[in-house]
Parts: C-alpha cells; sequence; structure tokens
C-alpha cells in the first residue's frame, strides 16, 4: 500500500515525536482514510483535538449516535471495499457500536474501530465511562487490542488495517487508554504484512482443484452457489468467466447480490427462505455443486439434513473454519474467490447445460404466475412492496446503490430489484439489524457519488436510527428513503400469522407522522397513499438533489412469498400460503 | 516425548490444516466419522497474547462444551504458550472447534487428538491429617499408588502424585479415612504420541 500525498506531506522525513493522539490521526493518514465517522466523548477527546488540525486531510462525519458509527463505516465499506472507520468514547460510546461490530463481523465487512479508554492506572476500577470492551468484544471482533503506551499506537493501528482487510475481512476494535493518547511517541510508520502465524490467504491444492474440475467436467446437472466472497474478492469478472465457460446456472446469496448482473442469462435468482423457486426447488436435483464465498447460512439451506441431497459439493472459501461448518464439502477449495477461480478457468471444459436450465425457465414460469406478476402488477385497493421496487428498479435502470433495512422491505427489494451495477447491494445479512439503512445509506452515499442511492426501510426499522437523518440533512447527502409502511413490524406479523395462529403480539405500530418527520429534520418528504400517486411521486424523489424521504403507505398485511418454512427442506418452498 | 523431541521427531505425520474432518483425527478414524461423543484432548499453540485466552474459551462456552480441563503453560521457547484442553464431544465437533481455534489471531497451531494418540497426565496434591494415622496404613496406600510424600509438619502430611485423572480421583477417596484436609489437581497435560507439527511450524514457531 502506498501513502498518500498528504500523509506524506504531514510527516517531516526525519522522525519526529507526537502526541498519543496525533499518532492516531497520522497512522490513519497513512492508511489512506478519507473519512471517519465518530462520535466524541470524554476518554476520545485528545484524538479530537488532534483531529482539528487535520480537517483539511481527513473528513470527519458527526453522527448521532454511536450505532450509526458503525452501519455508516459499514455502508462505506461495502460499495468501496476500502476498511470504513469509526471513532467513539469510552464506556457507553464503546457499547453503541457493538451492534455494528458484530453485524460487519458477520457479513464480513471490514471496519477498524479506535475506542478511547479510561487512563491505564483507573483499568478495573469502575472508573467513570469504563468498559471492559475488549472482553465485551471478544465473540464479534476479528482482532481487538488495548493500547496502554502511546508507542504501541502506529502499529497496532497498522496490524488492525492489514486483519480487517486481508483474507476473510471482519471488524477489529482498538482500545486506547487515555495517560496513552495523552502521551507522547517517536512517529515511525511500517505497514504490516503479517501478523504472528496469521495466514490470511490459504492456497487450493492442485490435486483439490483437479478434482473439483473432473467434477464440474463430468456433471450433468451442475448448480453455481454465488456469495459475497466473490465482491470482496473483486473476482465479478472471472466468475461470469467461469460460468460462461462452464454454462452452470447461477443461484445468489442474499449478500451475493450484485455480482452478477440480474439480467445475465445464467443466473436463476436468489436462493434461501425467500428467495426464487426454480433455485429453491431445483437445489436438490443438482448432482455438482459448487459453493464460491459463500457459509451455507441457515436461511439458505433450511433443513441441513435434506439440503443438497444429490450433489457432489465444492466449496471455494478463504475461511477454513467454514469447510464443513454447515455442509460437508466434497472437495475444499482454499483461498481467495479470485485466485481459485483464475486456477480452475483453464482446467474446466466448455459446456452448456439446455435441458438442466431449462427446468429452471420452467420454474421461472410457475413463480411468474403464482407470485411475481400479482406482485409488480398489483391490482388490489393498496400498494404492493413489489411493485414499488419494480418502479424504482425500472426507474433506476438497475444502476444505483440499494441499501435495505430488515424485514419484509429487504426480501421484497432483494426479489425485485434487478442489478446492472456490482458493489451495488448493501445490506444486514446475517445479523439481521434493524435500524442499519439510514447509516448505512449514508456512509454508501457519501463513498460513491457516481451512483444514486436508494434505500429501503419499514416503519419499525426506520425509528430505530432515525437520529442519522440529521447527518443527511446538513451534509446534503443525496439518499433516497423509500419508507415502506405497513404500520406493521411485517416480518414477525407474517410469522405470527402463519405460524402462530395470527395471535398477532406486539407487532402493531403506532407511527408518527413520517413526512413531518422527515421534513423536522430538513429533508424533502412526501407520502404516497395509493397507486396513482407512486410513479410520479417516484419521480419527483429521483429528480429531487437532496435527500429525500417518500412514505409509500403499503399493504398492511402483505406477506413475501416463495418462503420456505422454517424447519423445512429447500423443495418444500411454498408459493402462498397454505390454506 | 518432551516438547523440544516433538518439534525435531521426523515429521512424516504432518496434517494440513483443512484436511477432512475425518483425516485429521487419527489414521484409524479415516474410514468412519464418529458421532458418538468421546474424549478428545486439543493442544493449541499459541503466541503470547493478550486476549488469546479470553478468546479460545469463548470457543468452547459459545457452543456449550463442557471442558472436563483446561491448562496452559509456557513452551522451551520463550513467548510461544501451549493449551492443553480435554472435554467430551463427537468427532465432528472436535474438528469444528480445531479450525475455530485456528482461526484466532494469536493461535499458531490447534490439533484435535484421540484418547489413544495421546499419553496424558495429572498431578494433585493431597494435604493428609495426622490425627486419624490409626485407621488404616498410609505408608502402603502411598506404596501401592506410587505416591510419594512432599513435607510432613505436625499436624498434617503432603502427599503428591501423578497419573490419569481416575488415579488421582482414587487416592483421594482412599485417603478419605485419614481426613484430607486439602485437595489440588493441576489439570490435565499432555503430549501427542505422533509428531504434530510441520517443518514451517517449527521454523515459524523457533523464529520467534
Amino acid at each position: 500500500m502506498q501513502s498518500s500525498p498528504q500523509a506524506l506531506s504531514a510527516i517531516p522525513p526525519e522522525k519526529r515525536i507526537v502526541s498519543g493522539s496525533e499518532a492516531v490521526i497520522l497512522s490513519l493518514l497513512e492508511e489512506n482514510v478519507d473519512t471517519i465517522f465518530g462520535y466524541p466523548g470524554g476518554a476520545i477527546m485528545p484524538v479530537y483535538d488532534a483531529l482539528y488540525d487535520f480537517q483539511d486531510q481527513i473528513r470527519h462525519i458527526l453522527m448521532r449516535h454511536e450505532q450509526g458509527a458503525t452501519h455508516a463505516a459499514q455502508g462505506y465499506s461495502r460499495v468501496t471495499r476500502k476498511v470504513g472507520v469509526c471513532l467513539a468514547t469510552s464506556g457507553p460510546g464503546a457499547t453503541n457500536l457493538v451492534t455494528g461490530i458484530a453485524d460487519a463481523m458477520m457479513d464480513s465487512t471490514p471496519m477498524v474501530c479506535i475506542t478511547g479508554q479510561v487512563a491505564s492506572h483507573l483499568l478495573g476500577t469502575d472508573a467513570f465511562q469504563e468498559t471492559d470492551v475488549i472482553s465485551m468484544t471478544i465473540g464479534i471482533t476479528k482482532w481487538n487490542y488495548q493500547v496502554t503506551r502511546a508507542e504501541e499506537i502506529p502499529l497496532a493501528i497498522a496490524k488492525a488495517f492489514f486483519i480487517a482487510n486481508s483474507g476473510r475481512p471482519g471488524p477489529v476494535i482498538i482500545d486506547i487508554c487515555k495517560d496513552a493518547l495523552l502521551g507522547s511517541t517517536e512517529f515511525e510508520y511500517e505497514h504490516v504484512t503479517k501478523v504472528g502465524a496469521y495466514t490470511p490467504l490459504p492456497v487450493a491444492s492442485k490435486q483439490n482443484l483437479q478434482e473439483a474440475a473432473d467434477l464440474l467436467n463430468t456433471a450433468q446437472r451442475p448448480y453455481c452457489l454465488l456469495g459475497h466472497g466473490v465482491m470482496i474478492a473483486g473476482a465479478q469478472d472471472l466468475f461470469k468467466e467461469f460460468i460462461e465457460k462452464t454454462g452452470i446456472p447461477v443461484g445468489s446469496t442474499m449478500q451475493g447480490l450484485s455480482a452478477l448482473p440480474s439480467d445475465h442469462p445464467l443466473h436463476t435468482g436468489m436462493l434461501g427462505m425467500h428467495g426464487n423457486y426454480g433455485p429453491n426447488i431445483l437445489s436438490n436435483k443438482a448432482d455438482v455443486v459448487i459453493a464460491i464465498g459463500m457459509r451455507f447460512d441457515d436461511r439458505v439451506t433450511g433443513d441441513v439434513k435434506r439440503y443438497l441431497t444429490d450433489a457432489q459439493v465444492i466449496h471455494v472459501e478463504i475461511d477454513p473454519a467454514e469447510i464443513d461448518k454447515n455442509i460437508m464439502a466434497d472437495v475444499a477449495l482454499l483461498g481467495d474467490a479470485a485466485d481459485v477461480l483464475r486456477e480452475l478457468i483453464p482446467m474446466v471444459e466448455k459446456r452448456s447445460h439446455p435441458e438442466w436450465r431449462k427446468l429452471f425457465h420452467d420454474a421461472d414460469k410457475v413463480e411468474y404466475e403464482k407470485v411475481i406478476q400479482h406482485d409488480i402488477h398489483a391490482q388490489g385497493e393498496f400498494v404492493r412492496m413489489a411493485e414499488v421496487v419494480h418502479q424504482l428498479s425500472e426507474k433506476t435502470k438497475g444502476e444505483a446503490t440499494v441499501v435495505t433495512d430488515v424485514g419484509q422491505h429487504q426480501m421484497a427489494t432483494a426479489r425485485y430489484y434487478k442489478f446492472r451495477e456490482t458493489d451495488a447491494w448493501v445490506s444486514s445479512g446475517g445479523l439481521g439489524t434493524m435500524g442499519y439503512a439510514v447509516p448505512a445509506a449514508f456512509g454508501a452515499a457519501i463513498a460513491r457519488q457516481d451512483r444514486p442511492v436508494l434505500c429501503f426501510v419499514g416503519d419499525g426499522a426506520f425509528q430505530m436510527t432515525l437520529q442519522e437523518l440529521t447527518v443527511l440533512a446538513y451534509e446534503k447527502t443525496p439518499v433516497k428513503i423509500i419508507l415502506l409502511n405497513n404500520g406493521f413490524l411485517g416480518m414477525v406479523r407474517q410469522w405470527q400469522e402463519l405460524f402462530f395462529e395470527g395471535r398477532y403480539s406486539f407487532v402493531h405500530m403506532h407511527n408518527p407522522d413520517f413526512v413531518a418527520v422527515g421534513k423536522a429534520f430538513g429533508l424533502e418528504a412526501e407520502r404516497v397513499d395509493t397507486r396513482a400517486q407512486l410513479s410520479d411521486a417516484i419521480d419527483r424523489m429521483l429528480a429531487h438533489e437532496g435527500p429525500f424521504l417518500l412514505e409509500i403507505k403499503v399493504e398492511q398485511e402483505g406477506n413475501i412469498f416463495p418462503m420456505i418454512p422454517s424447519g423445512c427442506s429447500v423443495d418444500e418452498v411454498i408459493l402462498e400460503p397454505k390454506h | 516425548m518432551d516438547f523440544a523431541q516433538e518439534f525435531t521427531t521426523t515429521l512424516n505425520g504432518h496434517q494440513t490444516a483443512v484436511a477432512p474432518a475425518a483425516a485429521v483425527l487419527s489414521e484409524d478414524s479415516q474410514s468412519t466419522v464418529q458421532m458418538e461423543p468421546e474424549s478428545f484432548t486439543l493442544s493449541i499453540f499459541t503466541e503470547n497474547r493478550i486476549g488469546v485466552l479470553h478468546r479460545i474459551i469463548t470457543v468452547f462456552t459459545r457452543r456449550h462444551l463442557s471442558v472436563d480441563s483446561f491448562t496452559t503453560s509456557e513452551t522451551e521457547v520463550p513467548g510461544i504458550f501451549r493449551f492443553i484442553v480435554v472435554l467430551e464431544t463427537t468427532q465432528v465437533m472436535a474438528e469444528k472447534v480445531r479450525k475455530q481455534l485456528e482461526k484466532i489471531i494469536g493461535v499458531i497451531r490447534a490439533f484435535a487428538l484421540r484418547e489413544s494418540d495421546v499419553v496424558r497426565q495429572e498431578l494433585a496434591l493431597y494435604k493428609v491429617s495426622m490425627e486419624k494415622l490409626q485407621n488404616g496404613s498410609l505408608e502402603k496406600i502411598i506404596r501401592d499408588n506410587h505416591a510419594r510424600v512432599l513435607t510432613v509438619e505436625s499436624d498434617y502430611i503432603m502427599i503428591e502424585k501423578t497419573g490419569h485423572p481416575g488415579d488421582t480421583i482414587d487416592l483421594f477417596h482412599k485417603l478419605e479415612a485419614f481426613g484430607v484436609l486439602g485437595f489440588s489437581r493441576s489439570g490435565t497435560i499432555a503430549i501427542s504420541k505422533k509428531p504434530l507439527l510441520s517443518p514451517e511450524d517449527r521454523l515459524m514457531i523457533k523464529g520467534k
């Protein structure tokens, strides 16, 4: 990695003595950090004091809650594949980071969080705003470290950036005691490329590659599962080359969306609980499955005992601990998806599987007739989530960055937005964090201004982090928030309807006037009550230069189908409620 | 076989980090994956880092695995530590845990070993009251159990025994007739009967 010109100009060629806090900022500049999402407080104040002198070189965004800072950093990272950086104080500042850190861990998002800590002589004394953030975050960080001396700072930060964004990416916390921030150190920065025995890039063996190629070359009904790892590895082009050569149809995980254009002829849709019909009903018909950069999450597999029942499984994965974790692999290809595909492509034969692929087209027809046409060309009294997403997909030509929160609107968006751009899907997958969307959309929007940013959110999730609307307003960030308001915690309500005999327990939302809320925060805001108003309102929103909140009243008790009921096999996917 | 010997033994048995579950554990398990719980010894080599201990423990607690014994000590290489963890679990889970342990930054290598693949020992100390020596022949018990006397004070005698966990608890029950004032066990330490570390591992560890 090269130092940025700014960073070089900030540091005279000779070593110099700086404060611990200044060392923090200089280290961030050395890592080419241009944006920090943060919130000041007691223990981190020395860093904010140092930051005062570097405002021309590093952009600090004052979020309105530390959780917002983490999600903004995630959004920033997901569209740039750079490390997202958060700054927070000790105690509640640090605990407020926890949800976002856990989310980043589950979704392999590189993030470095720097937290202030009480002075080292106060550690363990229950001092004001002391929390043991290191112990607290062990289960949700890839690595964490507490700094007690100023001279440790540059190396700790260099390691943090290397660990966060190498191998399978993840979040790292560096917790720095206030006395270390106030102390002084000689500043000399060296990028880290090796940490002890940590092996970020395992290499697939030639023998395993040959076994995989043999399986693929003789497969009659091969299927490819596309995961987030393809985008993390920057392997989109290689992936396309691989499937076009082998003729293997592809099902994408939710987090793998936008790695392959949705309209690619080999793209069969989304896997999993609310995925497309074909990918689910046909998974158990495949005789060879190659899974690339995905981890067989239970939302993808359904009942694991009845998953890929007829298939030999090739698992391409960078994290050895994922091999055989949920699904046993017949052939494991360890490594970065790009490296593995580069090796594998010359070894596989040019093939096409017309008869096998026809089964997916047949399934698509069934799904279109039973579900999709009723969703996107809805006739009923109420607007459906799917038609909103469909219209936005058409009007933005599939070229937007799409950010979602968690729930029914997330599934509708995953199903109906047709991606043409890559690294364009930003959503909380593994952790399912409500409140993710608004701050993540902000982070994604300031990271990449070349695409419109659509932020789909439900009325429940919206209220979890809506304080960050302030940031959208004062930064004039052109995020388009599509608030799909059904007056319910929709996904929980759907489950209560289907699996808890319609006993609606605390899922009805008593909501504020969202348009007034949006306007109070300084956003342009509008509400759509009927289908007739929808298209024009969307046009006005997209034409507007700044942030915009479009509240759309949607069908209150609409359900997301298809669905694999919990505990069922993928081929028990249902297209409509069973009466 | 001690630690140094283990490093320098011919390393034919080097096992890759991600062989199929059945292959990693022992040669006789290659044909079938055992689903019944059995005793596994996890041997974990780590760099001395704050947080590694806690991270190792969470691998077990997160999965509701109860650990029979957990010991750690520095190896003959300064700064390199070895954890020995004994637990009852299935072969599949032992292998998953092994991989999760190796994923921890600061862990060099981790091995999951069957009972038949290791020599295990523990040390126990017994503080026995002098008041009831007439209740039996303490001398015979000490001889028969290959224990030894560490110190004799006016009111108690301190006995040491090394052996399998079953043997040390067995001796405790035999000494109960005299009144055991204190009993402490070290937890299990173990060494594999086979070479574990590859030449690369050895170089890396020695290079520290």
